[in-house]
């Protein structure tokens, strides 16, 4: 049990807990999804004990994930921050500003641009370009109809995740992603760039996360700090979000046009 | 630092009698390094929480640095999260074998290209991009450090042309008796060895 949650987060729990009986129920709804999980083989041993799930922090995680469900389009800009670690365990940050532009369910340009690499991954519901605009290189696959489809199979056919590949399975109703964390704890009131949000930190598996969701009634995640656990050396990645959720998709948004000079290049599969 | 890895890569690379390339792509494609010519980076923070942990897909899969690698997408995030978001660990094992045995099989025909050069300074996405390169240092000592060579075996991969190359028959390349064809590896561009297109 986390000093933190018993400090922070019990009294909301118990307060949230007496005017919504409905919250204990989810709760122990949490339960059981999370110990059903194999224990983690390399982490120091975790219980899902409802203790350690402030219900709290569970409804703001699935009032976020609805409200992302109603965005049709959005975009994002992303500043990044991820940390390498070298053998020796010391760690290296490198930083980075992603763009993503979006429409459910079948389209999505999301720039990556990080001081030491840049990709940019169009989806159109047809197929998926990986672009190297620096290196004058792309590649395009045939992709499934939906976005969650061709994230999947980008990972299993191709090994390529994008960042913050949460932001689509937060949304999707179907996946509970939120009945998964082993632990939840509600750390309090925070700004992030000037605006209100409030802090919450999850443990899923070998990863400790947290998110900044902004207060109000646009809850969108503002700041995610994901730590991997796995690795001694606990390497974290932070990215800080700012949002458009009306933006202006022009009829072109999804299509490629590589450069000139570029040249079209195999993509290998697993 | 850099000196630092660099001289650990060095002793390896001593201690093996010669550093072979592909091995460096494989341990950078698992996160690891800790293996046969590598060196540098051993893991990379995951970017999403979906894809978990990273390396747990290559320890998962290999048992240890030392073991079968997973593939690229451990360095940005391996599967563990995957496993629980209710991916299956057994596939994920699979995806990560099935990489390690295509490069593990290039290891073993695999023949050092020595052009001598350094590297390590290099510039934006073509010498100093740790995704790609995997780390300019292990990556310089690959090219640096290899016992002289004539020929480089078909299929083994670098990450980056060595210099002097002539662009061939559209995307190809041909470097001083070796032609390559660029891929995606995942995201990073890796540079096969192939046969006169």
């Amino acid at each position: 049990m986390k000093p933190l949650h018993v400090a922070l987060g019990a009294g909301l729990a118990l307060t949230l807990a007496a005017t919504q009986p409905l919250l204990a129920a989810e709760a122990a709804k949490a339960k059981p999804a999370a110990a059903a999980k194999p224990a983690p083989k390399a982490a120091a041993p975790t219980t899902a004990d409802a203790d350690d799930i402030d219900p709290a922090a569970i409804t703001a995680l699935k009032r976020m994930s609805a409200y992302l469900g109603t965005l049709t389009t959005f975009s994002i800009k992303t500043e990044t921050s991820t940390q390498l670690v070298m053998d020796d365990g010391q760690k290296v940050n490198v930083d980075g500003r992603n763009r993503y532009l979006v429409r459910r369910p079948d389209g999505f340009v999301i720039d990556v641009t990080t001081d030491r690499k840049a990709r940019q991954f169009i989806y159109d519901g047809k197929s998926l370009i990986v672009n190297a605009p620096k290196l004058g290189y792309y590649a395009k696959v045939a992709a499934p109809p939906t976005i969650r489809e061709t994230l999947d199979a980008a990972y299993e056919k191709y090994g390529i995740s994008l960042p913050l590949e949460d932001l689509f399975r937060w949304s999707d109703p179907t996946l509970q992603r939120a009945n998964l964390v082993q632990s939840a704890m509600v750390v309090g009131m925070a700004t992030v760039d000037g605006v209100e949000c409030d802090q919450y930190a999850f443990r899923e598996g070998d990863v400790d996360w947290q998110i900044w969701i902004q207060r109000g009634d646009k809850p969108l995640p503002r700041k995610v700090v994901i730590v991997d656990r796995l690795d001694a050396s606990h390497p974290e990645s932070v990215a800080k979000l700012d949002w458009d959720t009306s933006p202006s998709l022009p009829s072109n948004a999804f299509a490629f046009n590589p450069a000139a000079d570029a040249k079209a290049i195999r993509m290998a599969s697993q | 630092m850099l000196r630092k890895h660099r001289i650990s890569v060095m002793a390896a690379g001593m201690l093996l009698g010669a550093i072979t390339l592909t091995p460096q792509i494989a341990d950078a494609a698992r996160g690891g390094g800790r293996g046969g010519g590598g060196g540098g980076m051993r893991a990379s923070a995951p970017s999403s929480i979906s894809r978990g942990a990273g390396g747990g897909g290559a320890r998962a899969g290999g048992g240890g640095y030392g073991g079968g690698g997973a593939n690229r997408a451990n360095v940005s995030g391996g599967n563990r999260a995957a496993n629980v978001s209710g991916g299956n660990r057994g596939t994920n094992i699979n995806s990560g074998n099935r990489n390690n045995i295509n490069t593990g099989d290039r290891n073993i025909n695999n023949v050092n290209v020595n052009r001598n050069v350094n590297v390590n300074g290099g510039g934006y996405d073509h010498g100093y991009d740790w995704n790609d390169n995997y780390h300019p240092v292990a990556r310089g000592v690959a090219f640096g450090a290899a016992a002289a060579v004539t020929s480089a075996a078909i299929g083994s991969m670098i990450y980056s042309l060595p210099p002097a190359c002539s662009p061939y028959a559209g995307s190809y390349y041909y470097c001083g008796g070796v032609y390559y064809a660029p891929q995606y590896q995942g995201d990073k561009v890796v540079y096969v060895v192939v046969n006169q297109p």
